[in-house]
């Protein structure tokens, strides 16, 4: 009797036990597409996502874009050397240069006379690069199956998934990409590893045109009588491309947002964006650093970067011989000689002494660099061919270009400011680069890069960058970067945004 | 009756522990940060910009010390309580039966991974201890990830950096005289420093050597450099550079050494195999023949060990010894069951494996022919080994080679006659297992 009892109380709870759901979850490296059927878009991935947009896929199309805002990036860093030697000669190519417009006070883009021949990389790199990536991934999750253990034990970053991404942030950030396909604005949001996809109500040349009013009413010095006539178009681009979110952006606990922008995206001050609040608006940098990335995989790359233990210690480069017709910037020698001046054993190369064999060899030497020179944007020759101008010598042509930036070993650099004009936005139409600079500097070993996004006044930038280097190691790059522009807000001299907004970190901020 | 019962189940199964959890090292989290600034002081650069003009650079300098501390979040592999009720009765079962095969006494569930800067393994459980205990599963785990554990785990080691910074001061007044070698004015007057705390004084200055500067806070005299001066050396070297990899020595000691201890075994049983007279030679170490009359063989020596900490055990020793007449009948005297302990320090290595020194004593009573009083103690000295050996549960064996000087007395308890009274080397190959 007690026997049949003990086998029907066995079989009872078995039978219980088998109406549970499975007891193991392993979690996946998370949702992915094979690099096969990428590939096979023919260099068409913005069609591929908005497809999977509209299929309701949108972890698969997450990824899809991870994957076309890496590419610049990684094709610039596996190619950085080849290319370095085909760019070793601007001059050439690039042909006449003029100042774009009057520097005497400011440090000014410069612009080339003429259309020149577009050169292209090597697709096969890239999808190569991924494949292999791709395969390790395989391998890992045979072996050790579950997300942690395979994003852990991964050295190679191809492409990152919406679950990695989860992990590559804390709690209390957000991380927002946007694409812009045609007319269509997308934009992908992840919070506490949820994904959240939206279309953008306006269309992309409403934004356009909105983003290029913003534009001109702070990238000029602004006139007593317009004052606040910013602020107008801030409030709506607010509301047009971080309005679909703001549930997700409304959390308290939020302190930090990385955006990821795309094409004509890339020159948006997100700073400047005014959100509401109970007395009315104000600028997003009261409430969030942000930061700006390529991609989350770019960015994971950069956290594995080692921390400095050493006192900074600046070389700063202003002010070199430049072509003819291309204006020479004695202010921004003031404002390099200030930063070389705020920390002992730092060094400054201006005018003569500013040669690229010089900056190229004491570069990796200095964990801050502090560049106050032209920029030129050379993304439609080639990828890798923006440059920073210096002095040209014997052997070097004076465009320090992307490519040999990037292969240099700047392992040891903490910190690379671009305090040039124009270094952080990419001159290709529908490129996802943010600008090959900044994502040159990342190649070579920088994690934090601080760009600029219009022409700078030269007092102003001189007492941002104290603010700046000041907060420095005490605060990391963003928050310090962030304070510093707050400080320039409550100057009454320096309070429109033309003064303090026009810089924007990229890459990692602590 | 059954309610009370179904109640205590429920808070029974909701008390489960995970058996393991690995952690691994995701994102940075925050930095924490600690700053000294000393109060600041007035510094001044002098540059000769041209023969008719010196540049004064003046600054407030301060020392800085940044204790900087980084801490990542963590995602964890959680192999948790599957909280089956039918499972759980089964393993109750199966733990049962696993006492019956000491060979898995020792077994884990989880590989003896080593844990690395980026992977930390935390065993709650060992595989026997899971089976039995009700609130940890065995066999049947639940896993699951999660993705940012509360935990801190994972720190950098701080990082203090020194540093000097010197920020311009502007609208600051003072007076200047420029000099010469002969320390004759050059020029001199007053001024305020513009918005980059520099002011610019001009004459003919091109014998000058060096500016005096009188502020309200005191008198600083600049040697003039160069406008253009060359570019130094690069001091930044890399053998002055050293810099902390990302995950290096951990900064949480306490969770370190909380988790080094939680990957060692916690018990050792052994037992001593040289008394069963595994070879000639070492049996010549079990028998000891005293005065060509009495000989004293151990027959049975089990010892258990205990961890006090990873470099300190305590144990107990069981051994059965005959004690015979040495002669050509080798008549049985007595059989003494001796009970013991020993104390063991790992002068090398750890309770895992390593050298040790320890302590031993035994003593006896008992008898099959008459009372005799038995004690033995020395001290020891021996290297243990402990290997994982097995599939998906591993088990520790442990095997251990050491060597013992015991003094021995044996004594009649009646007559209080010392039978027995000398040193006696002892030698022990023990096998065993660890969990």
């Amino acid at each position: 009797m007690s026997v049949r009892c003990l086998a029907l109380l066995v079989f009872v709870v078995a039978a219980l036990d088998a109406c549970r759901t499975s007891t193991v979850r392993f979690l996946p490296v998370g949702t992915r597409v094979p690099v096969s059927e990428l590939e096979a878009q023919g260099g068409d991935l913005r069609a591929f996502i908005a497809r999977e947009i509209d299929r309701h896929q949108y972890a698969r199309a997450y990824f899809a874009l991870d994957v076309l805002k890496t590419r610049p990036y990684t094709e610039l860093r596996l190619g950085s050397s080849r290319v370095a030697e085909d760019l070793s000669d601007l001059r050439s190519m690039v042909g006449p240069l003029r100042s774009a417009r009057d520097v005497h006070r400011g440090i000014g883009i410069v612009k080339r006379s003429g259309q020149q021949r577009r050169m292209s990389l090597s697709s096969r790199v890239y999808w190569d690069h991924l494949r292999l990536f791709e395969e390790r991934i395989e391998a890992l999750n045979e072996w050790s199956p579950g997300l942690p253990s395979s994003y852990a034990a991964r050295k190679i970053y191809g492409a990152s998934s919406v679950e990695e991404t989860h992990l590559a942030f804390s709690a209390d950030e957000a991380f927002l990409s946007f694409m812009v396909y045609g007319e269509r604005v997308f934009g992908f949001i992840v919070t506490n590893g949820n994904l959240v996809v939206r279309p953008l109500a306006w269309p992309s040349t409403r934004l356009r045109e909105v983003l290029r009013h913003l534009l001109d009413q702070v990238r000029e010095p602004p006139a007593p009588q317009s004052l606040t006539a910013w602020m107008a178009s801030a409030a709506e681009l607010h509301d047009a491309v971080l309005g679909p979110f703001a549930d997700e952006l409304r959390n308290p606990r939020l302190r930090a947002l990385f955006v990821s922008p795309d094409d004509f995206l890339a020159s948006l001050p997100f700073v400047l964006l005014l959100e509401p609040n109970a007395k009315g608006r104000r600028p997003l940098a009261e409430r969030l650093g942000i930061t700006y990335l390529p991609s989350v995989s770019v960015y994971r790359q950069l956290l594995e970067r080692p921390i400095l233990n050493e006192p900074p210690r600046v070389l700063a480069v202003a002010n070199a011989i430049y072509p003819p017709d291309v204006t020479a910037l004695p202010f921004a020698e003031r404002e390099a000689v200030t930063v070389s001046e705020l920390f002992p054993g730092s060094t400054i190369l201006t005018r003569a002494l500013a040669t690229e064999e010089q900056v190229v060899a004491l570069a990796p030497r200095y964990n801050v660099l502090h560049f106050a020179t032209h920029g030129i944007l050379l993304d439609d020759i080639v990828t890798g061919a923006s440059s920073l101008l210096v002095t040209a010598d014997a052997r070097h042509d004076g465009f320090l270009n992307a490519a040999e930036i990037a292969s240099l070993d700047l392992s040891r650099t903490y910190v690379a400011v671009l305090s040039a004009c124009d270094t952080a936005t990419a001159a290709v139409p529908n490129s996802t680069d943010l600008g090959s600079l900044v994502n040159a500097f990342f190649g070579a070993g920088v994690p934090s890069v601080i760009g600029s996004l219009w022409q700078i006044e030269d007092q102003a930038t001189t007492l941002l960058m104290l603010g700046f280097y000041n907060r420095l190691l005490e605060l990391g790059a963003a928050e310090a970067l962030r304070q510093a522009m707050l400080d320039m807000r409550t100057d009454r001299r320096f309070a429109h945004p033309f003064y303090w907004a026009a810089f924007a970190l990229y890459g990692w901020n602590k | 009756m059954r309610v009370p019962v179904a109640i205590a189940a429920c808070l029974l199964l909701l008390g489960c522990q995970p058996t393991v959890t690995v952690y691994y090292r995701t994102s940075p989290r925050r930095v924490e940060i600690s700053k000294q600034v000393s109060p600041s002081s007035l510094y001044a650069l002098a540059i000769q910009a041209a023969p008719d003009g010196v540049d004064v650079h003046l600054k407030r300098t301060s020392r800085v010390t940044i204790r900087r501390v980084l801490h990542y979040n963590s995602a964890a592999i959680v192999y948790d309580h599957n909280r089956s009720v039918y499972h759980e009765t089964l393993e109750l079962l199966l733990g049962l039966l696993h006492i019956l095969a000491p060979i898995s006494w020792g077994a884990e569930f989880f590989p003896n991974e080593q844990d690395t800067p980026e992977k930390r393994i935390v065993r709650h459980r060992g595989a026997l201890l899971a089976y039995l205990d009700p609130t940890t599963s065995g066999d049947h785990f639940y896993v699951h990830v999660e993705p940012i554990v509360k935990q801190q785990i994972f720190s950098d080691a701080p990082t203090t950096r020194e540093y000097e910074i010197r920020i311009p001061a502007p609208e600051v007044n003072v007076a200047f005289r420029v000099l010469d070698e002969a320390k004759n004015d050059l020029a001199r007057g007053s001024a305020t420093t513009d918005p980059y705390g520099e002011l610019q004084i001009r004459g003919d200055l091109s014998r000058a050597v060096a500016v005096e500067i009188s502020t309200g806070e005191g008198v600083i005299i600049v040697p003039i450099q160069p406008s253009a001066p060359p570019v130094e050396a690069a001091p930044i070297g890399p053998a002055a550079m050293p810099h902390a990899p990302v995950g290096g020595e951990l900064v949480n000691e306490e969770w370190t050494k909380q988790n080094q201890d939680t990957s060692l075994p916690r018990v050792s049983l052994t037992i001593d195999v040289v008394p069963f007279g595994i070879s000639s030679w070492i049996s010549g170490s079990s028998n000891l023949n005293l005065s060509g009359e009495i000989r004293v063989q151990r027959e049975i020596s089990l010892s258990g060990e205990v961890r006090v900490h990873r470099k300190f055990s305590v144990g107990g020793l069981v051994w059965r010894e005959s004690i015979s007449t040495g002669d050509v009948f080798d008549t049985t005297l007595a059989r003494s069951l001796e009970v013991g302990g020993y104390l063991r320090f790992y002068i090398k290595g750890d309770f895992g494996a390593g050298a040790y020194l320890g302590l031993e004593w035994l003593s006896g009573a008992s008898s099959t022919t008459g009372p005799i009083d038995l004690t033995s103690y020395g001290p020891t000295l021996g290297y243990k080994f402990t290997s994982r050996l097995g599939g998906v549960l591993r088990g520790c064996q442990t095997f251990e080679l050491a060597a013992s000087l015991h003094y021995l007395r044996i004594s009649d308890p009646l007559t209080q006659q010392s039978l027995v009274s000398r040193w006696r080397p002892i030698g022990h190959i023990n096998l065993g297992w660890s969990f």
